[in-house]
């Protein structure tokens, strides 16, 4: 089970392999194994994942006509790039668009103080 | 259960017992939209037994690569293991865990478990962060206090928030959904119930993984109250560049420098999670995703502590 959570994608087990092969990329061997050991205790690894099942064939990761004021974060080690002409494409509504230097897949858990500083920052023209 | 042994027991008292339904109904109404306080607490015998399965592991050959092109690494396995079954202490993110104010509350017929810290900043902008697989809200310990409590992290009180972070359906401590239709479009309506009865009228969502998947669904069912979305996986894959990456063919043309380089990491991707990934999928081929096979041409070794 712990296996297949960490392989979840290629980059993403690179990273998270580093916390047990003795160097830190923002996740520790406690933050791996927390999520692990949740995951195991609650019996929830097949209910999780059935979330594929139901709505896996439905995503679309391309433009869906959100027009609401939307931020975005660019974390170098993402499963896929994303450049801001797309955004802006995608997001007509773009209030805010950054490339991160570090950082991957799971930003809050990686990287809270870079995400917390993007969520300020995108968020911040919202504010009354 | 108490009315029905009082009819039995007095069927004359028949305007009592009209007044009993009625407080009764009145009762499981609110029953129904209930706040429940939640605690985590495992019982040391889950985690002796977990200990056990560890150390009882029935582990395979070592893989005959050098990278991880097969999967996650036999010994990387075994290093986990090891520290899993000796040094690792669960109660040390319980307590993180029991530290904020968890609840659980019903939601669409299903128990839906979150985290909700309010700040003591005047006008926090509130935010329903939501995780993805294969996480849970233990991905989210660490944002909350900056969020919550910005002057103590470096920013201002302006930039505070009040943080709900749910558990998605079958995930952590949120009920298991016995029955189908659980898709991100419902989770995104429950979710703005949840924030209706947590009485926000005006809030944000961020997420990433599924979190960026489902606050974009809820972005397009027209809940007034959601002003706004930030994403740490933006879902901007123009169409074209879906369709030519699906078909693993060369990048369209007149593509930046920049495009080019992220048409090659959409490829990546498309490469891993199988081709069936974008528009198009039929849904019996969905389960061959990565929630329910292992990745296209990993042999990864995959030991179970069972």
């Amino acid at each position: 089970m712990a296996a297949w959570l960490l392989d979840h994608d290629p980059i993403s087990l690179r990273l998270i392999a580093r916390a047990f092969d003795g160097e830190s990329t923002g996740l520790t061997r406690d933050d791996v194994l927390d999520n692990a050991t949740l995951f195991w205790l609650t019996n929830t690894t097949i209910s999780a994942a059935r979330l594929y099942w139901e709505g896996f064939a439905k995503t679309d990761l391309g433009p869906k006509n959100v027009t609401i004021p939307v931020a975005l974060s660019v974390f170098p080690d993402e499963v896929y790039h994303t450049p801001r002409t797309w955004a802006e494409q995608a997001y007509p509504n773009l209030i805010h668009y950054n490339q991160l230097d570090k950082g991957g897949h799971f930003a809050a858990w990686e990287q809270p103080k870079l995400l917390v500083e993007e969520m300020r920052a995108g968020f911040r023209s919202l504010r009354k | 259960m108490t009315l029905a042994l009082t009819r039995e027991r007095i069927p004359t008292l028949t305007i009592l017992d009209a007044i009993r339904t009625t407080l009764s109904q009145k009762e499981n109404t609110m029953a129904d939209n209930a706040i429940r306080p939640f605690q985590v607490n495992v019982p040391e015998a889950e985690l002796t037994d977990l200990r056990r399965r560890i150390n009882a592991t029935r582990w395979p050959e070592k893989e005959p690569v050098t990278d991880h092109s097969q999967g996650v690494p036999l010994a990387t396995m075994q290093k986990l293991a090891r520290y899993w079954a000796t040094e690792y202490d669960w109660r040390k993110v319980e307590a993180r865990l029991n530290a904020l104010p968890n609840f659980i509350t019903e939601i669409d017929g299903l128990d839906i478990h979150f985290i909700h810290v309010r700040s003591k900043h005047e006008n926090a902008l509130p935010v329903i962060v939501t995780h993805g697989w294969p996480g849970s809200v233990i991905e989210q310990l660490k944002i909350v206090d900056p969020l919550v409590n910005p002057t103590a992290h470096g920013g201002q009180a302006s930039d505070a928030f009040h943080v709900v972070i749910p558990s998605m359906p079958g995930y952590g401590f949120s009920g298991k959904p016995t029955t189908t239709g659980w898709d991100q479009a419902r989770i995104g309506r429950a979710w703005a119930v949840l924030m209706k009865r947590l009485g926000y009228t005006r809030y944000v969502a961020q997420g990433g993984d599924w979190g960026a998947i489902i606050n974009d669904v809820m972005a397009t069912q027209g809940h007034r109250e959601l002003i706004g979305l930030h994403a740490n996986l933006p879902c901007a894959i123009p169409p074209e560049i879906n369709k030519a990456a699906a078909a693993g063919g060369p990048p369209p043309s007149g593509l930046s420098a920049e495009e080019k380089r992220a048409y090659e990491t959409i490829c990546r991707f498309v490469q891993d999670y199988s081709n069936t990934v974008f528009h198009g999928v039929a849904p019996a081929n969905a389960v061959r995703h990565r929630g329910f096979t292992r990745r296209r041409g990993s042999l990864a070794a995959r030991p179970r502590p069972d």
